[in-house]
Order: structure tokens, then C-alpha cells, then sequence
């Protein structure tokens, strides 16, 4: 349902977006960007990576992604040869979206129980609505060198 | 929430309960009858004692919050966000009388009832290297219905 997914967020219908998906219950946004798709992540009530402590901090995100090889970088901008994720927070720095950047550039994110969709940028989830999930507080980055 | 029944008539069921029990060793005598009345509706005016629904009530109030939480919460990631939303903290006032229509839902629909179930039994059934995976927490925790005969 577009409609849908544009009605909470604003910034997304001029973001070039589309879905990939259907809708699931059974993993978040933080699964879809650490790549997982049978599980939620969340350090409250769900899973999370033991290397992380269960408390709803930006540093807590940092470290249960620098336990899959992440390290803090200064944007989203593309680099070849480099994965990146976006964290955002609310305006009281509580976290809550994660966003992965594929090869093309294009961003990709679950939706909380809606669908995984691609958009252009990150900030097209952005924004102090209801719905939206604030800002981009914290990009990450590590080589796609296996 | 609607009540079905008055304070009074409450106690009046709680009357009718006893006399009706043959088994019971509780002998209530004709003459004290009213007196006992009496007395139940003096502890259920002054006490916080949840009072009885009638149980289509309770299943159309759920299914109206479950439907709405789903729906109000469904562009959510946080886990907190999600069980702290008024509508599925509303459901976990209903208490134990809505255990039942929590695991029916969890059978059709499995979702994550798991922090509810966890508020209203105070036990958790689920494997910690399971937390998150809906179907695990699921198969866990419809298992302890069974054993208990919720289901």
C-alpha cells in the first residue's frame, strides 16, 4: 500500500522510492540492515548482539554493528567498496530506524512491520512527525572485503 | 469497558454461587444470607477488586485494541514504542481474563503478544537465545498454554 508508507512519511513520495517486500511481523529495520530477515532486533524485549548492552542508546547501536564489523564514518555518501548503515533518533536521541546503503547508492530499509522498501536518499524517512523517525544521528561503515 | 453487572448483583452471583454448590462445606443459612450480601457489597464498594465482564465484551475489546494497536503501530521498530502504546497497555489491564484470546490470536496470528503475556503471567517461557524469533517465542509459549489449558 504507497499510500500508505507516503502518508507517514512525507519526505518519502520524492525520494524515488519503491517497495520490495511484502509486509512482516517478524523482523525490523535493525535485522533488515544488519541482514537478517527471521528475527527482531531491539535491545529491549527482542534480540540483540550480546557484544552490545541492552539499553536504547545511540552508543548501544554502535556497538552491536561494530560486532559485525562497523566503525562510525562522517556520511552516507558512497563509497566503493564499503557497506554503510544510518542510525536515526528521535529528539531525545532515542533510536529508531536503521537504513542500509546498497551498491547502487539507493538506500533500503524495513519499515517496522510494513514492507522493506528502496529510497534515494536517507532522509527520506526523516522528520518529527508521528510517524517519521527523526533524524540521521550516525552513519557507520565497513568494507564489503569478505 | 462496559460492566455487566452491578456491585450489587455481583453479590448476589456470589450468593447464589454458594447455595448452589452442594458440595461446598460453606453452609450459608437462610437467616444469614443477606447479611453475607451485605457484607460483599461493602468489600467490593471499598476495595479495588477488578469486576467481572461479560466475556463478549472482553473479546470484542480486544480484538478492537489488538486490531488497533497493530494498526497504529505497524511503522515501528522500537520494541518499547510498541508495548508502551496506550492500546496494548490497555490490554494488559484486562488481566488474566484476556490470556485466552492473547494465545488464540498468538495460534492464528503470531505477533508479539510475548511482553504481555510475560506482564500478565509473570513467567516466561522463552529460551533466551530465542528472543525476537517470533515463531520460536510463539511454539514456547503456546506449549505453556497447553500445559496450563489455556488451549
Amino acid at each position: 500500500m504507497p499510500a500508505r508508507l507516503e502518508s507517514l512519511f512525507s519526505n518519502l513520495k520524492q525520494a524515488n522510492y519503491k517497495i520490495t517486500s511484502e509486509e512482516s511481523r517478524w523482523y525490523n529495520c535493525t535485522a533488515f540492515a544488519a541482514g537478517e530477515t527471521h528475527r527482531w532486533w531491539w535491545p529491549i524485549g527482542a534480540y540483540w548482539p550480546e557484544q552490545a548492552p541492552r539499553h536504547e542508546t545511540i552508543e548501544s547501536f554502535i556497538l552491536a554493528f561494530r560486532a559485525l564489523g562497523y566503525a562510525p564514518c562522517d556520511d552516507g555518501a558512497l563509497e566503493v567498496g564499503y557497506e554503510k548503515v544510518a542510525i536515526y533518533a528521535d529528539e531525545s536521541g532515542v533510536p529508531t530506524h536503521m537504513a542500509r546503503q546498497l551498491p547502487s547508492g539507493m538506500w533500503t530499509s524495513k519499515c517496522g512491520s510494513l514492507q522493506d522498501i528502496e529510497h534515494e536518499t536517507s532522509e527520506a524517512l526523516a522528520g518529527f512527525g508521528p510517524s517519521a523517525y527523526g533524524v540521521v544521528v550516525r552513519f557507520l561503515k565497513r568494507s564489503m572485503q569478505k | 469497558m462496559q460492566l455487566a453487572l452491578s456491585i450489587s448483583d455481583f453479590a448476589e452471583e456470589i450468593c447464589k454461587a454458594v447455595e448452589q454448590s452442594a458440595s461446598s462445606e460453606i453452609a450459608v443459612a437462610n437467616a444469614n444470607r443477606d447479611l453475607l450480601k451485605d457484607r460483599l457489597i461493602k468489600i467490593l464498594s471499598t476495595r479495588s477488586i477488578p469486576l467481572p465482564v461479560n466475556a463478549t465484551d472482553i473479546e470484542q475489546t480486544f480484538q478492537r485494541l489488538a486490531r488497533e494497536w497493530k494498526e497504529e503501530t505497524a511503522h515501528l521498530s522500537s520494541m518499547t514504542k510498541m508495548v508502551m502504546h496506550p492500546k496494548y497497555q490497555r490490554i494488559i489491564g484486562m488481566g488474566p481474563a484476556v490470556l485466552p484470546l492473547l494465545f488464540r490470536d498468538l495460534q492464528k496470528n503470531p505477533d508479539h503478544w510475548f511482553w504481555a503475556l510475560q506482564a500478565i503471567t509473570e513467567e516466561d517461557p522463552t529460551r533466551p537465545e530465542d528472543l525476537g524469533d517470533v515463531p520460536k517465542m510463539t511454539a514456547s509459549w503456546l506449549k505453556w498454554a497447553e500445559e496450563r489449558g489455556y488451549l
